[in-house]
């Protein structure tokens, strides 16, 4: 049945054309969850009862002609690390143990009014300080199409849920790529918006200057629905996809390509060629300082993320995953005059990404540079030489968590064994719609049929 | 602060409050802590290397 709506667009048609009830719907996740999630670890809390209530009323309101927008009576997982009144908020943390949300996060508040459907709160990376979901006080969530592999992270349990069929799309947090990093790794589409365009109250901090909130779903279209709802905004009536050609886009390559796993490389030229042939004009541009990035990412978000934890981590050490515990222990170290340099360095590199945009419509990149890595693996075998595998995810995607432009990942092949590999659209601060626009106009050449 | 001072003070800190396990982690972070402090982006307080000129440079750093 679930075939007949691969995406909310569709599924919001179907429900206002009475052909699928929101009730059919949710009983078709919750069943994927009761087959799955034992195994795969998607879910920390399924809101099964409620979510029937409100797919219930989402079918009572829809038939009575109250429909609320596409949202409506749609399945919508959340990474627990948004508030919901009355229920924990774990971040995936011993940490978090007794915690009861007084009230909802103001994004959950927004998904609520627009008679969204949700479902349960999906696992993550401890306190979402992680790129692959494997440090994790409820076990690691684990890749739909590869139990042996990671979904990517820290919202891994929240793409997990969407290729999974448990969920028509998730609401994550990004501050490395923890929205797009799985989203490439799991072959859905991931949306990072501006900085500050989601509010943050009510969801678990990482780090104060570099959180984001954005969508996991299956289709640009869709990621402009959830969008529109999370900034609060009434989504616009549907729309024909605009057009690719003439579109001018700028290729980021030297940092951005030197560590690429060939396969990763080979579906990413493959998109290009695509995008070439479908009349998008790729010029070279490029980031002078985006070798930097990795050094400014790390002293800014690991200063703010001990910041954070200080208290915690002298009071309830014990209490966190070893990995995250060593890891923010270290931010502890980290000199104020370093992290006044690392702030420095934020605004040559805002100020390069702003220039390379000036000549493009959009900046295009891979989103992950190896396909979703087994979960236990330390290091990936890129070019010869082994490369810790949290650098190497990180890599292409925290610096515009650095620089707060939005950036949008989409899948753009897959390697030999059928691991999902994803590309990388970057637009203008502020420009968030413009960007998702551009996206959906080269979705259909990025991404293969 | 050298970084090498920094590096063998960190250590010896996680040492006696028992994290040993911390060293990779600060070698890792020197390496990054170095790359920054070459970067050249950075002021000079002669004021005959300064990238941004004398004074405020006017960035935001919010």
């Amino acid at each position: 049945m679930r075939d007949r709506a691969h995406t909310i667009a569709e599924l919001s048609r179907a429900l206002a054309a009475r052909e699928l009830t929101s009730e059919q719907v949710t009983d078709a996740c919750l069943h994927a969850i009761a087959e799955r999630n034992p195994s795969l670890k998607t879910f920390i809390r399924v809101l099964a009862d409620e979510a029937r209530v409100e797919a219930r009323q989402a079918d009572a309101e829809i038939a009575a002609g109250r429909a609320r927008g596409p949202l409506h009576g749609v399945p919508i997982s959340l990474k627990d690390l948004f508030d919901m009144r009355g229920l924990p908020t774990t971040a995936a943390s011993r940490v978090r143990e007794g915690h009861r949300a007084a009230s909802d996060a103001t994004v959950v508040g927004r998904l609520r009014t627009a008679g969204a459907v949700l479902i349960g709160k999906t696992n993550l990376h401890e306190f979402a300080l992680g790129t692959t979901n494997e440090d994790s006080a409820f076990g690691p969530a684990r890749h739909p199409l590869d139990p042996r592999r990671s979904p990517g992270g820290s919202s891994g349990g929240s793409a997990a849920s969407v290729l999974a069929g448990m969920a028509y799309a998730s609401i994550g947090s990004d501050t490395g790529g923890s929205i797009r990093i799985p989203a490439a790794a799991c072959g859905l589409v991931g949306f990072k918006p501006t900085l500050g365009a989601v509010p943050l109250d009510g969801v678990v901090p990482l780090s104060a200057t570099m959180d984001h909130v954005g969508p996991i779903c299956r289709s640009v279209e869709d990621a402009q629905i959830l969008f529109d709802v999370l900034r609060g905004l009434p989504s616009p009536p549907p729309a024909p996809p605009p057009a690719a050609r003439g579109r001018r886009l700028g290729l980021l390559r030297e940092y951005f390509m030197a560590l690429l796993d060939p396969e990763v490389a080979s579906a990413f030229d493959a998109a290009c060629a695509r995008l070439r042939k479908a009349g998008v004009e790729l010029v070279d541009v490029a980031i002078p300082h985006a070798g930097d990035s990795g050094a400014i990412y790390v002293h800014i978000g690991l200063s703010e993320a001990a910041a954070y934890h200080a208290a915690t981590l002298d009071r309830r050490p014990d209490d966190y995953t070893p990995n995250v515990r060593l890891r923010l222990e270290s931010g502890r170290y980290i000199l104020a005059q370093d992290y006044v340099r690392a702030l420095s360095g934020r605004e040559v590199l805002r100020a390069e990404v702003d220039a390379a945009l000036g000549a493009c419509d959009g900046l295009l990149l891979s989103a992950l540079a190896v396909p979703a890595p087994m979960i236990g693996a330390e290091t990936v075998r890129i070019g010869g030489s082994d490369e810790p595998v949290r650098n190497v995810m990180l890599r292409l995607t925290q610096l515009f968590n650095i620089t707060g432009h939005p950036a949008i990942a989409l899948p753009c092949g897959a390697t030999a064994d059928g691991l999902p590999v994803g590309a990388q659209l970057v637009g203008p601060r502020g420009a968030d719609t413009a960007l998702l626009a551009l996206a959906r106009a080269l979705e259909p050449h990025i991404s293969p049929a | 602060m050298t970084i090498n001072l920094w590096l063998e003070n960190a250590v010896q800190d996680a040492d006696r409050r028992g994290l040993p396990a911390l060293r990779p982690l600060f070698e890792a972070l020197a390496r990054a802590s170095s790359a920054l402090r070459r970067a050249d982006w950075n002021p000079d307080a002669t004021g005959q290397h300064d990238p941004a000129g004398s004074g405020h440079s006017g960035t935001d750093a919010r």
